[in-house]
Parts: structure tokens; sequence; C-alpha cells
């Protein structure tokens, strides 16, 4: 279906995409008994260590925990994030990228409201135990407890409730701290702090619905940063070619995805602030401890035997990094093309959620590069992020590591190459931020030098033997039947 | 209900969960460290708690506020 404007496979719940992981052999279960801890981190942890092509694991048999269904690395591949975006297993990343950035520019495909939601069919309003209603376990050894930390956590502007695109639906890390009480971590430049910023303004709690377990789209979308105004839902529509299905909350009438496996139901409490954390964060680093808002939840509802979805991070890669890779990248891509639409190639911020970009570009004069690179720093996400932002001309694969580091070998003289910009933002977490939050920013331009910044010996490069192009295609022909064969 | 906390050697702790015959799990009232009681030995004593990682009293009274809380419009 790549590069069609038909509706892509549309998996209306995470249920439908295990069956489709399960088909294409990218779903592993694990019915032998195992720990909470540290079985199942470790399980995570090791499987992204095994490479770029690991499945979703299922574990069916935990101790102490009869008949949970728990799922980690949906999304924590390359081949499972091609099926997320219905294509083949083994699209190649870079087509991957072109791909979403093509259905992106569709923005926006309006929801389409579903009745009868499926979590619907167990309601628990009184004498709520989250420790009891979910198979809660520790991630990284250190973690301060038991974290949700892959759930799409939904909220409204409490100045513009009836906006839908200020609705808000983000992936904020969870802390269960009682029986009906977690901990929040809505970083004020996130869409959710602005929301309770708000809320405690007007002195008022925030309404918050949490679905735990949803379809792939979804929780890639809820872990993206869109503009404010943006639609979470409308962007998944645009990426599914297709309208998104959301169901309203009950208590709060916020719009949740209709196919979810739990939706739990509060308000962040007005004014309160109690210890939080540390947490393993994607930085590889544990965040500290710090007082964090507090969430209250008054309504669980869930599926009859409910999966609880979950996610390893930690020092990437992890299916952290997976699930949110392409996702930064291309927000950044569509910013650049917006300034400069005939230069931009290509941008990889995929590594730890963009702290280091590369961008591949044509120039128009010699220092264009390096206006790229200011340009990166300044669009929303760069803002807390592009750290290091390399910039390589456009023949360069920006997805291809190797093909980096020969740009940065070859066209880098550092003097003049080399340019760093004091006293920037970056986000708190960054364990290198002091203080945090606060950090310098570097660009290395590895692009060739054009006129009028003519120096190096850049004048004979080295092109392919004539004919390469073609022996590629017969030599990738002879090796597949060659496989096929052996198989 | 006298658990020692692992993490900050507080006495009180609330059971929040049990499985017969598998494990427990506690929550500290004063830090909100919650442990099972089937996690490795190193995580379940105050005295084997990696130093690192402890808190003291003091310690979560400094904790930073964030975000902080805006006044009232």
């Amino acid at each position: 279906m790549s590069g069609s404007d038909q509706p892509v496979s549309i998996f209306r719940d995470l249920r439908e995409f295990l069956a489709t992981l399960d088909a294409e052999r990218q779903l592993l279960t694990i019915a032998d008994e195992v720990l909470p801890e540290p079985d199942l981190a470790a399980a995570a942890r090791a499987l992204s260590n095994l490479g770029e092509d690991t499945p979703a694991l299922q574990f069916t048999n935990v101790k102490g925990m009869p008949g949970a269904r728990i799922v980690i690395n949906v999304h924590g591949s390359w081949p499972n994030h091609a099926l997320m975006l219905g294509m083949a297993k083994r699209t190649p990343v870079k087509e991957q990228f072109f791909e979403l950035a093509r259905r992106w520019a569709k923005f926006p495909v309006a929801v389409e409201r579903g009745t009868h939601p499926p979590f619907e069919q167990v309601v628990v309003e009184r004498d709520i135990n989250l420790f009891e209603l979910l198979p809660l376990f520790r991630l990284n050894q250190f973690d301060g407890g038991f974290y949700i930390d892959k759930a799409c956590v939904v909220t409204r502007d409490p100045d513009d409730p009836q906006h839908f695109g200020k609705q808000n639906v983000g992936i904020y890390r969870l802390q269960v701290k009682g029986r009906n009480r977690l901990g929040v971590q809505p970083v004020p430049h996130h869409d959710m702090g602005r929301h309770l910023r708000a809320a405690e303004e007007r002195g008022e709690n925030l309404p918050v619905a949490i679905a735990v377990g949803c379809d792939p789209l979804i929780t890639m979308m809820a872990a993206t940063a869109l503009e404010y105004d943006q639609s979470e839902y409308e962007m998944a529509g645009a990426l599914q070619q297709a309208p998104y299905r959301v169901a309203a909350s009950r208590l709060h009438g916020l719009d949740v995805p209709w196919g979810a496996e739990y939706v739990l139901e509060g308000e962040v409490l007005c004014g309160v602030r109690e210890p939080e954390g540390p947490f393993g964060e994607f930085t590889g680093h544990y965040s500290g401890g710090r007082s964090q808002p507090v969430i209250e939840i008054k309504r669980v509802a869930h599926r009859r035997a409910p999966i609880f979805e979950t996610l390893y991070l930690g020092m990437p890669w992890t299916e952290l990094d997976y699930m949110i890779g392409l996702a930064t990248c291309v927000p950044i891509h569509a910013d650049l093309k917006q300034a400069f639409p005939n230069e931009i190639a290509a941008v990889n911020a995929m590594y730890t959620h963009g702290l280091v970009t590369i961008i591949a570009t044509r120039q128009r004069y010699g220092g264009f590069a390096k206006a790229v690179g200011m340009r990166a720093m300044s669009t929303p996400h760069g803002l807390g992020y592009c750290k290091v932002v390399i910039l390589v001309d456009a023949e360069v694969d920006p997805f291809n590591l190797p093909q980096v580091m020969w740009a940065v070998s070859t066209k880098v003289q550092p003097q003049r190459d080399v340019t760093i910009i004091p006293g920037l933002s970056v986000v708190p977490l960054d364990p290198g931020s002091q203080p945090a939050g606060m950090t310098d920013k570097m660009i290395i331009d590895a692009t060739t030098p054009i006129a009028p910044d003519v120096r190096g010996h850049y004048h004979q490069p080295l092109e392919a033997p004539i004919g390469t192009k073609q022996w590629e295609q017969r030599l990738a022909q002879l090796l597949q039947a060659m496989n096929a064969k052996a198989t | 209900m006298s658990m020692q906390c692992p993490r900050c050697n507080h006495g009180e702790a609330d059971r929040v969960a049990a499985a017969p015959g598998a494990w427990e799990v506690y929550l500290c009232a004063r830090c909100f460290y919650t442990w099972r009681t089937s996690e490795p030995e190193a995580m379940l004593s105050h005295e084997r708690y990696d130093a690192r990682f402890r808190l003291s009293a003091e310690q979560l009274a400094r904790f930073a506020v964030f975000p902080g809380i805006p006044r009232r419009r």
C-alpha cells in the first residue's frame, strides 16, 4: 500500500495488531512461568539487545498473576513499525520515513465516533485498587515503584474545553503510588503541562482519562510532539488514511481510543505535589526524584481478560526508540521543508529522541548548511532537543551511519565546520544539562564546502563504477534466489 | 503494618496487594516506594539497598517541586 491514498490496514485495537504480528511471525509468547521481577523487564531488555528485527513478547504465565496477559515490545523493531504502517515487514527504514512523511501531510482527517466500546465490559467504581486491577511490575531496578509507561493520557484545555484539537493525547510516565493514586510528570512545555497550569490557575482539578493497551498508531502519535492545537486522533486518521475511531469517557466526556483495553478516569489534584521517581529514562539514566502532581482515579473500565501493554526503556536502543524514532524525524523534516522546500532531503532525528539529529540537505551557497542547522534548533521539537546537529550532503543517506561517519571524517575541518552555541534550552532529562534544562548546542557541518566557501580538495569525488546500480539489482535477485533454495 | 521501607527506612508501609503463596506488595507511606516481597534480596532491606538510591527524610524534604504551583488567577 506504500505510496497509495487508499486506507491501509486499520488496526481498531491492540488485539488486531497482535494477530497481524502473530501471522507475520513477529509475536513470541512465553507460556513458561516467570517472575514479575526481574524476568519481565530483563526479557524486554534482552530482546532489544538482539537486534532490529525482534518480535513483540507476550507473557501468559506470570507468578502470582493468574490470567494476566502482558505484552511488551509491540513497537520494538523495524518490521513491527512497518507492519503498523501497513507496509511489508522488510521495508527499509528510509522508505518507512518517506511514507510516514507523505501521509503526515494529509493531516487532518476527522474522527469517527464509536459506541459501545469494549472497554466498558467491566466497570469498577468502588474500592479501586490499581495494584490488583493491573498486572504491575518494576521495570528498572531502582525505579521508585511500578509504572504505567505506555498509556494514552487524555486532557482538555480548561480555558477552551470544546476545542477538539487542543485536547491532548500524550504518553506520560505514571507511577502507581496508591490504590487509586498515580504520580504524573507533566513537563511544562508539553501540552498536558499547559493544561494543568491553566487548571491550577483557575483553582480546579484537571479531568484526565488514561487508555492502556491501544492500537499501535495512536500510541505512537501520543508519543509525538505535534503543534498545540493539532489533534493526535486526526493525525492518526491521516496516517491510516481513514477516520480514527474514538469513544467518549463516562465521567468527563474525554475522547479516548475506542479499542483500548483499560480506561482509567480521574482528576489531577489542584496544587498537590508528592514525591515521585526516580524512573529509568530514555536517556539511559535515572531521572532523579522530585515532588510532582498526583492523579486520583475514580473509575476503571476494562475489557474482560484485558491485555496489559507496557514498554521497556533504558539505554538506547529500546522499544521506545523504535516507537518515537521516525515520528520524531517527520515533524522536524516538515518544519525544515516549509523553510527550505527545495533543499531538505531527509532528516534522521532518531538518537535519544533527537538530541542528535542528522540532516541531509542541498546547499544554495557557502554557509547555507549551518543556517539549516540553526533552523532545526528553533523548530518546536528542536527547542528542547537537537543538541548536536550534523549536516550532510543530500547524496548522503542520513539513516546510513557509515555514510554519515564518512561525511564527518572527510568533509569536516573543525575550526570552520564546528560551531558551538552557548546557553540554549534542552529537555531537563538530559543528564549533561547544567543546570537541568540548559546546555550548549553544536552544529557539525559535514557538507561539501561550496562557493564562496572555497576550500579543501573536493573537486575529484569518487563515483561508483559504471553499471553498479544494475549489478546491485542483479545480485540482490541472485541472493534472494539462493536464500530461497536454502530454505 | 510494621514493614521497613527498603529505600527510606520509614517504618510504616501499606500492604496493597497479595498473591497467596507467591508475593505481597508494600507501599511506603512516606516516600511512596513500592516493592514486592519476591524481588531480589538486595531490593528488600535498607541496609542492602544501593546507597546511591537510598533516601533520607531530609532529602525528601528538599525534593524540587515540579512543575511549580502557579498563582490563582
